[in-house]
């Protein structure tokens, strides 16, 4: 049973209280339903609210996201639109207030649609201890140990997102890609996002893009959708963000 | 888990609630402080009828901790007064069924208007788009929103 909530002013305390066996909660918005829900085991809570994390730093083309910056920051920084748009397509305004960067990173599936726009830009994540390439974060993220303090990226007006879900909004991806830099990423296809090695052999031909990625995925079927739809809106979806890379 | 107190804003008003820390605003305004107008929907993050305005910006009451709001100024639909004219012309335009999503919708509308007093119709849909109608009455919603901002 939860005995304790803290606010701790920095994110080291706050990885002290982790080391101690506390749950981690950064926004709120998906931890808060399990806390309600009696799904959350630990005694106590650490909250990440006052912990210095929020903020978005601007330098020389590069950009550095603390880990408690709202998705409604992020999506009205203008610098990477793709990100802005990734940012903005999730949930609704007052979510948006609430959500942040490092829990969108962490959450699973079916959300995260950040991590989608941030692997395609090759981003560093600082763990605090160690700053990991973005490629290697979900299997270097320690769950109860880490917490993300910051992710970092150069700046890209030509990256691209585009997404598909059930709804127009308000509603997690099917599956969504993004295109940055020849690097090819897609959520919704796992737990975490993947870079797609076929399509990236074939960034001058959407088609053949399109079919590789397809190829290579292997999504879950779940309340949002089938696997067989997800695989075949993979190849819709590559093609088009390839297209649109292209135009751009 | 032991009560604190926690003083923050609410409405212009300086206020002290005795609670636990990881207790909800949402459970504090409508259990301790009788204030109903923001509503336990689906308390996951999806339906907005628990919006409320903390230091201006629309959150979700339902999931917020009261703790996480100390210090901060917190405005309910109650903190309107009647006085709003986003109330009135929602009034009159029927942009209220059941009225279980309007005090949320209001106030996603209000912190619209108050960043953007001309919005689109576009516009105001993407305002709206955390807040979920299940009398699916977004047209008159839209339209009273519009004619508010006129």
């Amino acid at each position: 049973m939860i005995t304790q909530y803290l606010l701790p002013s920095s994110a080291d305390a706050a990885a002290a209280e982790l080391a101690g066996g506390a749950a981690l909660m950064a926004g709120g918005t998906t931890v808060m339903p399990r806390v309600l829900a009696g799904g959350v085991e630990a005694e106590r809570v650490v909250g990440l609210a006052r912990a210095g994390l929020d903020g978005i730093a601007s330098d020389g083309g590069r950009t550095t996201l603390g880990a408690c910056t709202t998705l409604a920051a992020v999506a009205a920084h203008e610098a990477t639109p793709a990100l802005a748009a990734a940012a903005g397509a999730i949930g609704g305004p007052a979510l948006r207030n609430m959500a942040t960067v490092g829990g969108n990173l962490v959450v699973g599936a079916p959300y995260g649609d950040l991590g989608v726009v941030l692997l395609a830009l090759a981003a560093d994540v600082d763990l605090g201890d160690r700053t990991v390439a973005i490629d290697d974060f979900w299997a270097e993220f320690r769950p109860g140990v880490d917490i993300v303090r910051s992710v970092s990226f150069n700046d890209d007006l030509a990256a691209v997102f585009v997404r598909w879900a059930r709804r127009a909004a308000n509603s997690p991806a099917v599956v969504c890609v993004a295109v940055a830099g020849g690097r090819v990423a897609i959520g919704g296809v796992g737990d975490h996002p993947v870079r797609s090695v076929g399509a990236e052999a074939h960034l001058r031909d959407p088609g053949a893009a399109a079919a590789a990625a397809a190829a290579e995925v292997d999504p879950p079927t779940d309340g949002i959708a089938s696997a067989w739809y997800r695989k075949r809106m993979t190849e819709v979806f590559v093609r088009r963000a390839l297209e649109e890379s292209h135009a751009v | 888990m032991p009560s604190e107190v926690f003083e923050f804003e609410l409405n212009g008003r300086s206020t002290e609630v005795m609670a636990k820390p990881l207790a909800t605003l949402g459970h504090v305004l409508r259990e301790q402080l009788q204030l109903k107008a923001a509503k336990a929907g689906c308390r996951q993050g999806g339906c907005g009828s628990c919006t409320v305005m903390v230091d201006g910006e629309p959150m979700l009451s339902c999931l917020l901790p009261v703790a996480n709001v100390a210090g901060r100024s917190v405005t309910t639909l109650e903190g309107f007064e009647g006085a709003d004219p986003l109330q009135q012309v929602f009034h009159e335009r029927f942009a209220v069924q059941c009225g279980f999503c309007a005090p949320g919708m209001l106030i996603a509308a209000r912190a619209l208007l108050d960043r953007n007093p001309s919005p689109t119709r576009e516009e105001i849909a993407e305002a709206l788009v955390g807040n979920v109608c299940r009398c699916t009455g977004y047209e008159s919603i839209i339209d009273a929103i519009a004619e508010a901002a006129a």
